[in-house]
């Protein structure tokens, strides 16, 4: 783990669980897995607290735990989960994305699952339940009404039903996930815990030839840890059909049902599982964010529209799991047809406007008939609807057409308005970074998939550009760009590619060499090796500069968390004076004008370097996690 | 005999008009007087005695070229060392010699090659050029002739020297052609640039955009589908261009102001001179830096 | 050694060259400059596009949940040790007593239910003083066993930061608003400063404390306003008093046994 992320996780940790917390983590993360009494060594904290601090720890998932039960001793080793650390920083985000998404009864939920860490659903209900306080201020304070449920929102949530409601929501869109006790336990713990089951199952059957007994083992192992994390795939995991409920244990199982879907069955959770936030939903939520905001820069706000809603589709099925390889979505790979997406889009979005047609401003008409044909977009036109794509082609006289076609308005217009959305999915389709895929099938105006892990390969590489142009200059972008598409390059094959002076564009290369986004092979000449007599061949290793870039992210982090410490000391005073419950709510009167001066310049300095904040944590999950 | 002068002259005067051309034995037929082919063998042979013409092997066949009077007048008056050099200069052609070679080649003392190659420069005979290969060596060619582009470099290069301006100019220039063909006419009322739909095959091509910049004035020098084809490549190596309808031709890259997020590069630590030595333990920190005072500043 | 010399100009020479680039061939453009610098050497500090109401929202939930994080009963503040007080700022009046927030040196554990096969079995008894008293694995195994522990329940803040709008003017009213709610920042700042004494600050409270609960830690602990430091409002109050934790946490009023 790199030293500067070991870093912003202890001042993470302590920014949001305070300095116990952070000391025992820095413990943990700088010297790996440890047992308690280690722990207490390191952190130079009494064991009682650091045992409580464990608890706090464990109770949050910053901190996995493994106990080994054979060899009769038990020893308990305690490993940090600095991913889950780094988590910290989304708590805002991943309320609000379900606030827009559900309302803020549904929000709140998730807020106190991030608050409690995980939970039985029985007690999380029975703590709601008791709730039944009216909220006072059930208008916003600053009187503004912003949407009718983030209105509503502010009343509290009273009854069970309506609580568990919302958790069979926003468990069946997979935001909240049942915990096991795996989940507890770093992975290669229960790899291994699994692999040592296999091996004795397997001893006994054949232990004839050990190489291939090892993969078979291998194999197996593989298969139930894949087992463990498919469990939560299935869509309806943790809950149960209202109507099928086993007699034997009915009585045990805290009931709350809903009727949530019409058209499925009732479903009601079992009370006795244990739920948290499944982070990784939220990290696909937020990278499709990204992916919408770069169709929107690349083609168009309209577009973006309808990518978001095909997304928004994709999405339901996204549980989320974190691999080696990035995050990986999970399910089957579906496919949503512009039929879907019809059904969902807002009508208030205009679809005709917001695409030009071709032949309406020719300025390519040399060449439009001859090539017309030989693009694969208009091969599938005209397959099989090749009508509709005439009507498309006259653009503006396609109003006209409402006679011939005999059809009642509102079938011609659902007929238009899916012809139109897929005039913005085929554009989407046809960009250089392919933000759709047309699936073959007979699907009805077509079907169409994402491949997110080859996008956000692009995202990174257009990212990683961008910072180097931010940083570097155009120049330097534009010798980054060469090298990665030509690969290795001497000084001077750059100068020619680039049609620059080779002692211009020295300084830029070794500047993007000393930041790590560039790397040199020297080949020399001569045996002898003279400086002098060697080739310079500069090459770009996307892994390398990944991690050069993100040890930047995460030292640039902590220094901006470092500075809001720094920021908050220098107010400290009156800062404590604000917070007093006395003068809280009635700053006004019991502060002077440059308190209250003071106090705004903090806040807004403090929201400056937030933000700052999490535009860098943007890049971090965009090099770390999509 | 004089009838031969007469006829050399006149073989001279017909064909020493084109001097580039090659002479094969049967284009000079038609000279003969009355098909006499012996009076034409003479002819020749007085011309080569008096270094109007010059036998050249193409192939199996021997060709003659032609040389104007100048060129004889001039080295008819060179010492022997110079025309020496004289010689092997005008060997090289478009490629020019390098003095170095030179002086093996003709084997002179330095100080004898130096004073040569100086009388035949001030003479205008010859002239020494910068190759863009060798910036170093002096190299020298016939004053007449025009270097090749091997030695020159091509359009981009003026006296060897990359003419980034004049590069510049051109890309610049191609970019907005581009983008004026990239995006439909914005309707009246609106602010944002739409799309053409997909399918749409009016991008242009590269040799598109080659007609256009020769029908452009933007500059006299004759410039190749190469040459267009390098400087595109540079605009795609920008992020200006891309490439559209399977690579066949060329399409702006849309940009919109503000649509790019910036992170860590608008953070004052993204591009901090002393990001290196910032450690919170160390003399610059987090809490003394200037940089964020000044950042925090513009609120 | 073109870089070397590069790089030392540009950082002043201080250090610079760690890890020594390579040897570049050919004419060197950069001189290197090896004479001394300023600490922060000038240069033009990037501006901050100014956040979309978008992420102005993000920032604002995110402080707001810091923020409950922070009344909770997770969040410690480890106090200075005595005597390194600031005779100022850290002078303790009655009023300081009354209405500064009560800060925790340990996190408070005893007051809600715990799944414990999440956990492992050394800090079972950390999690509840039953099982360590009597070593029953019952308390354990039906995870309730305890009828008083809840979970604590907040409400979510939903404002918005600047009511949807982006001009300056709304932005400075909304400032206003934002102070009205829970804003509370602490004195993790103090923290900050004083790392070195931390250690001493928790022997101090091994020693007056020895009986495995947190009691008595809370010495600033004394006010019994029911509104409590926090907006009362916030937590769902289940207005059962709690006879064996309610001396230490009865000032919070949002934690409940």
């Amino acid at each position: 783990m790199q030293q500067n992320a070991v870093e912003l996780c202890t001042i993470l940790v302590r920014d949001t669980y305070g300095e116990l917390s952070s000391r025992v983590v820095a413990a943990l993360l700088e010297y790996g897995r440890s047992t308690l009494h280690t722990i207490v060594r390191r952190a130079k904290i009494p064991e009682r607290v650091v045992k409580q601090t464990l608890v706090v720890l464990i109770q949050q998932h910053l901190v996995l735990h493994y106990t080994n039960e054979d060899g009769g001793r038990d020893a308990t080793h305690y490993e940090c989960n600095w991913l889950q650390i780094y988590e910290l920083l989304h708590s805002g985000r991943m309320v609000r994305t379900i606030e827009e998404r559900f309302g803020s009864e549904a929000a709140s939920v998730i807020s106190n699952f991030l608050l409690l860490g995980h939970a039985r659903v029985s007690d999380f209900i029975t703590a709601y339940g008791i709730s039944t306080k009216p909220k006072p201020n059930a208008v916003l304070p600053n009187g503004t009404t912003i949407s009718a449920s983030e209105a509503t929102g502010t009343a509290p949530i009273t009854t069970a039903a309506q609580i568990s409601k919302h958790i069979i929501t926003l468990m069946q869109a997979k935001f909240l996930i049942p915990v096991q006790v795996h989940h507890m336990h770093p992975s290669v713990d229960t790899e291994n815990a699994i692999r040592q089951k296999v091996t004795t199952e397997q001893v006994g059957t054949a232990a004839a030839l050990q190489a291939r007994a090892k993969k078979v083992i291998d194999e197996k192992v593989a298969e139930r840890m894949e087992a463990l994390s498919s469990d939560i795939d299935n869509k309806n995991f943790g809950l149960k059909r209202k109507s099928d409920q086993p007699d034997g244990r009915a009585r045990k199982r805290t009931k709350f049902s809903t009727s949530l879907l019409p058209e499925e069955e009732e479903w009601e959770i079992d009370g006795s599982i244990v739920l948290r936030v499944n982070n990784a939903k939220f990290l696909a939520i937020f990278r499709n964010e990204e992916l919408v905001r770069w169709a929107e820069s690349r083609i168009g706000k309209t577009t973006s529209l309808v990518y978001a809603e095909l997304l928004r589709h994709l999405e339901k099925n996204i549980v989320g799991h974190r691999t080696e390889k990035g995050l990986v979505d999970g399910g089957k790979k579906s496919v949503v047809s512009t039929l879907d997406i019809g059904n969902t889009l807002r009508k208030d979005i205009d679809l005709v406007n917001s695409i030009a047609s071709g032949p309406a401003i020719t300025n390519g008409h040399k060449r439009a008939m001859a090539n017309g044909h030989t693009t694969g977009a208009n091969d599938e036109e005209s397959e099989g609807d090749s009508d509709d794509y005439d009507l498309d082609a006259d653009s503006d006289g396609d109003v006209g057409m409402n006679g011939t076609h005999e059809l009642s308005s509102a079938a011609q217009e659902k007929k238009e308005q899916l012809q139109n959305i897929r005039k913005h999915l085929m554009l989407l389709a046809e960009d250089n970074n392919q933000f759709v895929t047309k699936q073959e099938g007979s699907m009805q105006y077509g079907g169409w998939t994402v491949d997110t892990q080859r996008l956000c390969e692009a995202l990174r590489i257009r990212e990683l550009e961008q910072i180097v142009e931010e940083r570097f200059g155009g120049i330097a972008t534009r010798l980054v760009r060469i090298i990665k598409d030509k690969g290795k390059m001497d000084e001077k094959g750059l100068a020619d590619i680039a049609l620059l002076r080779q002692k211009d564009i020295r300084a830029h290369l070794g500047t993007l060499h000393e930041r790590g986004f560039l790397h040199i092979q020297e080949v020399p000449k001569t045996a002898e090796r003279l400086p002098a007599r060697t080739f310079y061949f500069f090459y770009f290793d996307e892994k390398m500069s990944k991690m050069a870039m993100l040890n930047d992210f995460y030292k640039a982090m902590s220094r901006i968390l470092q500075r809001i410490d720094h920021e908050r000391s220098l107010n400290s005073m009156l800062l404590s004076k604000a917070d007093r419950t006395d003068v809280k709510g009635h700053e006004e009167e019991l502060l002077t004008k440059k308190e209250l001066a003071d106090l705004t310049k903090w806040k807004r300095s403090e929201e400056k370097l937030i933000g700052q904040l999490m535009r860098v944590d943007r890049q971090v999950m965009m090099f770390r996690d999509w | 005999m004089s009838d031969l002068q007469g006829l050399a002259r006149r073989i001279h005067e017909a064909c020493g008009s084109n001097l580039q051309k090659l002479y094969t034995q049967e284009d000079l037929i038609p000279f003969a007087p009355n098909g006499d082919s012996e009076d034409l063998l003479l002819a020749i042979n007085v011309l080569l005695q008096r270094g109007y013409i010059k036998i050249l092997k193409q192939g199996d066949a021997f060709v003659y070229q032609f040389l104007s009077k100048d060129t004889v007048d001039r080295t008819r008056n060179l010492t022997p060392d110079e025309a020496l050099v004289y010689q092997h200069i005008e060997s090289s052609a478009r490629e020019g010699v390098w003095s170095k070679i030179l002086k093996t080649r003709t084997n002179l003392h330095p100080t004898v090659l130096t004073r040569c190659l100086k009388t035949l420069e001030n003479h205008r005979y010859i002239k020494s050029i910068k190759s863009v290969k060798f910036p170093t060596r002096k190299i020298y060619m016939l004053w007449d002739l025009t270097p090749t582009i091997e030695v020159t470099g091509g359009p981009w290069f003026t006296d060897a020297e990359l003419d980034a301006d004049f590069i510049n100019a051109l890309l610049v220039a191609i970019e907005r052609f581009v983008t004026s063909r990239s995006f439909p006419k914005q309707r009246p009322g609106s602010t944002s640039i739409i799309p053409f739909e997909a399918g749409y095959t009016g991008y242009p091509t590269l040799s598109d955009i080659t007609q256009w910049v020769k029908n452009s004035n933007l500059t006299e020098v004759e410039l190749s589908e190469a040459d267009i084809k390098a400087l595109l490549e540079v605009l795609i190596y920008d992020g200006k261009l891309e490439r559209v309808i399977g690579g066949t031709a060329y399409k702006a890259v849309r940009r919109v102001e503000g649509a790019v997020k910036q992170g860590v590069t608008e953070a004052p630590c993204g591009r901090c001179p002393v990001f290196d030595l910032c450690n919170e333990d160390g003399p610059i920190n987090a809490a003394n830096c200037v940089y964020f005072e000044k950042w925090l500043a513009e609120i | 050694m073109a870089f070397r010399g590069g790089r030392g100009g540009f950082r002043g020479g201080r250090g610079g060259g760690s890890n020594g680039g390579p040897m570049m061939p050919r004419e060197f453009d950069v001189k290197p400059d090896f004479g001394p610098t300023e600490q922060f050497p000038d240069y033009t500090i990037p501006f901050q596009d100014p956040l979309t109401s978008t992420e102005r929202v993000h920032v604002a939930r995110f402080r707001d949940h810091r923020e409950k994080v922070h009344s909770g009963p997770l969040y410690t503040v480890l106090g200075k040790r005595k005597g390194l007080e600031d005779p100022f700022a850290d002078v303790v009046t009655y009023s300081a007593k009354k209405y500064h927030r009560q800060k925790r040196k340990v996190p408070k554990l005893d007051s809600r239910p715990y799944v414990f096969e999440f956990f492992p079995v050394e800090l079972w008894e950390t999690m509840d003083s039953s099982y360590a008293a009597t070593g029953d694995r019952s308390v354990v195994i039906n995870g309730r066993g305890d009828r008083r522990k809840r979970l604590l329940i907040s409400s979510l803040n939903t404002d918005l930061p600047n009511g949807g709008h982006h001009d300056d003017k709304s932005d400075a009213s909304d400032e206003e608003d934002e102070e009205k709610e829970r804003e509370k920042k602490s004195v993790l700042a103090k923290l900050m400063s004083h790392k070195d004494e931390e250690d001493d600050g928790l022997g101090d409270e091994e020693e007056e404390d020895g009986d495995g609960e947190d009691e008595g830690e809370e010495e600033d602990d004394y006010q019994d306003d029911e509104d409590g430091d926090y907006n009362a409002e916030q937590y769902f109050d289940d207005g059962d008093g709690d006879v064996d934790y309610g001396d230490d946490d009865g000032g919070g009023g949002a934690w409940f046994d």
